[in-house]
């Protein structure tokens, strides 16, 4: 998977990028409007149409019908990023094109005909955007699209209209996070026109501190500029963290490499690990490694962790129903399976 | 920072949104307009959504000016009502933007700060389709079309009487416009 190597540093703490772009077809409804059957046909046409995608553009991808993936593998693919939750739940015929390290997908008739994204670790938008770019372009090049000059790239949702872009960019921010100015921070990033949420965790509560930076607004600002900006923001937010953590390492180097390593124990042989707490010490362990305070066979892999310890994996790794206690048992299994070892 | 809505008031109410499952969205409002407001006192509610919440500013505009003509405006490619557009926020086909950009246009202009795009342009596209002109948009309101053939049959009607008047531009613009409903029909998948 394109997420299974993610290395950090205590002055580099982009864990991923993404571009999404939606797009619709200028001689049908939008997706909204469509019956079921118009709908498949629409899905057929266009997986017919792009059929020589993987030649063409030389990317190995395959063509499935969402209806066709249990709810379980779709919730997951929410949590691999592939689709979000709207689409993981949409019960109305749906396509996807999905390479084979997924970080490459298009979706077929979701909110819009066309929602074409590229994911990749670190901080890479401007080289994820020439990629979704060529990909536009070869769709384009099969389908017109709904375009005018006013309204730009015309989309379902008035929120998308425009360059019908979002980019964003994942941080780790374990000491951003525990710091007093942390929730004014947030608020204050609206002004400079992105939007901040973190990952994991419900209102107030994080798990994990990964925030997700994004672009709000899509029209009347180009590409490049959107770009420009959402980059600025996490490279503000990068600084401030390793700025936090630079004197963490100094002035509590004990008390942050207990942590780490405490973490690693619990990680290492609980029989039973929520969700949350599993994000928690895998974070704190994150951070560690990234500051050089404990040494880890498996370190590049604690992110992909993170992705692994989710319910919707745990249940496909399973193969049935489990109760709570049951989920919290395999999680604690799927870490000790997959930590490694101390260096 | 000013209240989005008033633009008067201190803007004392915040919140962002999540729209479409991946993307956050922030708001400002006065304590007064977030009161006053139904749509927007449903934001103390827990299930408030966006679309809530842009009905609210699209749908406040023409209440007060009581022009009930606005609220029956049907696109006639796709059959979306004004009042579905308010409601649900989403455009049932590109002809909506055309049907409904006078009505639209200072409402996104609030979401996004700005109305037009700057930025990629599909290699392929044609510069002739633009926004039809105010003329058109308005001739819809007075005729509410429920399907393409009566709109077809009208707009044939003005093409005529804008030959005679020999207002060939306008004329024009009728013409295209019948072929693009007539080819649509045909392409509509």
């Amino acid at each position: 998977m394109w997420y299974d190597n993610v290395s950090l540093n205590t002055d580099y703490n982009y864990i991923s990028s993404r571009i999404r772009l939606a797009r619709n077809f200028n001689n049908a409804l939008f997706p909204s409007k469509l019956s079921d059957t118009e709908a498949k046909k629409l899905i057929d046409n266009t997986i017919g149409e792009l059929s020589n995608i993987s030649t063409d553009l030389g990317i190995h991808t395959n063509a499935d019908i969402l209806d066709r993936i249990s709810e379980i593998e779709r919730m997951s693919m929410y949590d691999r990023k592939v689709l979000n939750l709207t689409l993981a739940k949409k019960k109305t015929p749906t396509g996807i094109i999905l390479n084979d390290n997924e970080d490459i997908s298009i979706v077929i008739n979701g909110d819009d005909h066309i929602r074409l994204q590229t994911l990749s670790v670190g901080i890479s938008l401007y080289e994820l955007l020439e990629k979704a770019n060529r990909i536009d372009d070869y769709i384009n090049e099969h389908f017109e699209y709904a375009f005018n000059e006013k309204y730009g790239y015309l989309t379902t949702y008035p929120t998308n209209i425009g360059t019908g872009m979002r980019a964003a960019i994942v941080l780790h921010l374990p000491a951003s996070t525990q710091s007093k100015g942390f929730s004014k921070l947030i608020s204050s990033v609206g002004r400079f026109g992105v939007a901040i949420k973190g990952l994991h965790g419900e209102g107030r509560e994080n798990h994990g501190a990964l925030f997700e930076i994004s672009n709000p607004k899509t029209l009347g600002i180009s590409e490049r500029e959107i770009l420009d900006t959402v980059i600025k923001v996490a490279n503000q937010l990068n600084a401030n963290e390793r700025k936090l953590r630079e004197s963490l390492i100094i002035e509590k180097r004990l008390e942050k490499q207990d942590e780490a390593y405490k973490s690693f124990g619990v990680l290492k042989y609980a029989r039973k690990l929520s969700l949350k707490d599993a994000l928690s010490f895998l974070s704190s362990l994150m951070a560690g490694s990234a500051d050089g305070l404990i040494d880890l066979t498996n370190e590049s892999k604690l992110y992909s962790m993170m992705i692994g310890v989710q319910s919707s994996n745990l249940l496909k790794m399973a193969g049935r129903p489990l109760s709570e206690d049951e989920i919290d048992e395999i999680r604690a299994k799927y870490i000790r399976d997959n930590i490694g070892e101390l260096l | 920072m000013l209240c989005e809505k008033c633009k008067i008031r201190e803007a004392n109410v915040f919140y962002t949104e999540i729209i479409d499952g991946d993307q956050k969205n922030e708001h400002h409002l006065c304590s007064k307009c977030a009161g006053e407001i139904d749509q927007y006192s449903s934001l103390f509610d827990k299930d408030f959504s966006f679309s809530k919440l842009l009905s609210g500013i699209l749908g406040d505009v023409f209440e007060k000016e009581e022009n009930n003509e606005y609220r029956q405006i049907v696109c006639p490619t796709c059959n979306t009502r004004y009042d579905d557009f308010i409601k649900n926020s989403m455009f049932g086909c590109k002809d909506c933007f055309e049907v409904f950009n006078l009505l639209i246009n200072d409402n996104i202009k609030q979401i996004h700060g700005n109305d037009t795009h700057v930025g990629k342009v599909p290699k392929n596209y044609h510069k002739n389709d633009k926004i039809l002109p105010k003329s058109i948009v308005t001739d819809s309101i007075d005729n509410i079309f429920n399907n393409e053939d009566k709109k077809i049959e009208n707009l044939k009607h003005k093409l005529e009487d804008a030959i005679k008047k020999e207002d060939f531009a306008q004329a024009a613009i009728l013409r295209d416009k019948i072929k693009t409903i007539k080819e649509d029909k045909e392409d509509v998948v």
